[in-house]
């Protein structure tokens, strides 16, 4: 996956196309539908994958999951408008190079039909494809709980980028919601939804730092929903993951919001540059934005560069004795 | 700045201060390599872009401190030394800093980085949860930074580990001594080894790879340093990422199931080591007591290092009385 290029013309087209005839982004869903799409169906995949290739030879993969439970009102929607900004974004500001996006959606496997949808890594228009076949459950067992764990642990154990394996550079992974995770993985949801077998149930923590091999896992918590800046639910994420829970009081800056974090994660931008670019291009989101990442943007590392052979170091030696788990 | 003009001042500097001699070195690095970076470049200009960048980045290595074989990080600069070791994942040099020693760990594959991340964070972890008393037991964590190649974008974790010299590894000593070593010389090491791994084990940290190669010895002070904590577990439910492929038979079960890994995970696995320093003539309750400690089911195993020490001084005072200090001799070491 994520070969092809990404059109503008052609999502601005097709998005005309759609107010034209009056279907929603989300026709999929609005027709009536309570599957989950082919393209999205977790069960038995056994990887989404984001590979270089000589078209992208630098895949930066970015995944961004909501939550489309009722809790979340109209913000899926809106998201859904604002998503497919964020390629071009990318694109344009040079904050990555060849981004691959997936989309996906988090629902609560105890209730809903459609709690998992996954799309693929694409660098063309078939992300917005897959946007606009995410089932919208509007759900949702009410209990201040969804399923994040299920989808944290596809993404641990059922992705393989070759930025992580090539390049060490981890992918991008951003949850957005407004409730918490259950406490465990438990095996008879992932052998429903996945089709895998289990031993035992994993703990959230133990998913979570499993997935962090692979992605920068961030969480946006975005105005507009409803437990929008309850401090248990911003207090839990923040055990979980840090520094990376963003409070996100303006929904309209989401793409910026997350263009300008894995700018910052590449080191290709720092925050006060990122904030000027937006301002460049007539965004009203700096505010919001510059709030969201503060303390992403002033507690990052700088990479040290160095060429190693020059330096006197070799990463030559016998091949790696292990044994991956 | 248009892309024309990057190439130009980039074709046009002759010393790494022409460049970056500003106050924001770093700024002007990034703003020259976004224009110049050849996915970036202009159609029809890919050539010219390709070769400003690979001399901006040039540029930029020397003024960062190449050439003079150092490697400066926010917090350190450090003076590049030979090669020390070879590990499973990781190349390992000398690097002075501050006038002390220090190993540079820096894995072959950019894949491991997460291996190295464990690493920082159970050592890290160690420090601020664990008994300060009991800190010898393990490595200190230097600093954790992460190298970038300029010219492939390939990233890797590098730790910077403190040195202590005239450590052993088990491997040397079972080489020295063929035939098995004595029990009451294999007594003092068990015993570190449990402190090393109950101090571990209250601070929330699990070694996963307590394997020959990972238990440096000090043979004359009867120090015990447990090594390369790539493999550990600092999350409650977590489990091994990885087995070292020459050791598999080694591992208890739950490692290979993805299953969490315990404290009785350490135990299972230092117990073998200990058993395999052993002679066969070792007496049979060692070897029981061995048994004990390596049950298929972690949940029959002890599950914490420090009553499993009081249940072993037990033993071994009923097997050899009481404790006295026995040197051990290296005869590698001697001459």
């Amino acid at each position: 996956m994520g070969s092809g290029r990404w059109s503008t013309d052609v999502y601005g087209a097709a998005a005309s196309y759609r107010a034209a005839t009056g279907r929603s982004a989300f026709a999929y869903s609005d027709s009536g539908a309570r599957k989950v799409h082919e393209r999205l169906d977790p069960r038995g995949v056994d990887v989404r994958e984001s590979r270089d290739s000589d078209e992208h030879p630098r895949s930066t993969p970015i995944a961004v999951l909501f939550d489309v439970t009722g809790s979340m009102g109209s913000v899926p929607r809106t998201l859904q408008s604002k998503l497919p900004e964020l390629f071009g974004l990318l694109l344009r500001k040079g904050y990555a190079t060849d981004p691959q996006i997936m989309f996906g959606a988090i629902g609560d496997a105890t209730c809903d039909r459609v709690p998992l949808q996954i799309g693929q890594f694409e660098s063309d228009n078939r992300m917005d494809d897959d946007l606009g076949n995410i089932v919208l459950e509007g759900g949702g067992g009410g209990q201040r709980t969804e399923s994040y764990e299920l989808a944290m642990y596809f993404m641990a154990r059922h992705t393989s980028l070759d930025s992580v394996e090539r390049r060490g550079r981890r992918g991008y992974l951003f949850l957005i919601g407004d409730e918490l995770p259950y406490p465990q993985v438990k095996p008879a949801e992932v052998r429903r939804w996945t089709g895998d077998e289990l031993a035992e149930p994993i703990s959230v923590a133990a998913i979570v730092a499993e997935l962090r091999q692979r992605f920068e896992v961030y969480y946006i918590l975005p105005s507009g929903a409803s437990y929008a800046g309850d401090p248990e639910i911003l207090g839990y994420w923040r055990r979980l993951l840090g520094q990376h829970v963003i409070e996100l009081d303006d929904l309209d800056a989401v793409c910026e919001t997350i263009a300008l974090t894995v700018g910052l994660g590449e080191e290709a931008i720092d925050l006060a540059e990122g904030l000027t670019d937006l301002a460049d291009v007539g965004s009203t989101a700096t505010g919001s934005v510059g709030r969201a990442l503060a303390t992403i943007g002033s507690t990052r590392g700088v990479a040290v560069r160095t060429d190693l052979a020059t330096a006197g170091l070799d990463t030559d030696g016998p091949d790696d004795g292990l044994i991956r788990l | 700045m248009t892309f024309a003009e990057a190439a130009a001042l980039v074709d046009a500097a002759r010393t790494p201060g022409d460049l970056f001699g500003g106050d924001q070195p770093a700024v002007t690095y990034r703003k020259l390599a976004r224009l110049l970076h050849p996915d970036a470049a202009p159609a029809g200009r890919t050539v010219t872009a390709t070769a400003a960048f690979a001399r901006l980045s040039s540029l930029w290595a020397t003024h960062q401190g190449r050439g003079n074989t150092t490697l400066t990080t926010r917090r350190h600069r450090y003076t590049l030394g030979d090669r020390f070791a070879t590990g499973d994942l990781a190349n390992l040099y000398r690097v002075r800093y501050d006038g002390r020693q220090g190993l540079l760990k820096l894995p072959r594959q950019p894949a491991a980085n997460d291996l190295l991340d464990r690493e920082a964070t159970a050592l890290v972890t160690l420090r601020r949860n664990g008994d300060p008393r009991h800190r010898a037991y393990a490595p200190e964590l230097v600093e954790s930074f992460r190298h970038e190649d300029p010219t492939t974008g390939v990233r890797r974790t590098a730790n910077v580990l403190s040195h202590c010299a005239g450590l052993v590894p088990l491997t040397e000593l079972a080489r020295a001594y063929p035939d098995g070593l004595d029990p009451r010389d294999v007594a003092w090491i068990w015993r570190r080894l449990l402190v090393a791994l109950g101090w571990a084990h209250r601070a929330g940290v699990v070694h996963g790879a307590v394997l020959p190669e990972h238990v440096l010895i000090e043979p004359d002070q009867h120090g015990v340093v447990l090594v390369d904590w790539c493999y550990s577990v600092t999350t409650e439910g977590g489990s091994v990422p990885a087995l070292v492929a020459r050791y598999r038979d080694w591992y208890p079960p739950e490692v290979a199931k993805r299953a969490p890994a315990t404290p009785a995970t350490d135990i299972h696995l230092a117990s073998g080591c200990m058993r395999w320093l052993m002679g066969t003539g070792a007496p049979d309750a060692l070897f029981r007591f061995i048994r004990g400690c390596t049950q298929p089911s972690p949940r029959r195993r002890p599950q914490d290092a420090w009553r499993l020490l009081a249940e072993l001084d037990e033993l071994l005072e009923k097997l050899y009385g009481p404790r006295r200090f026995r040197r051990l001799v290296l005869p590698t070491t001697t001459v």
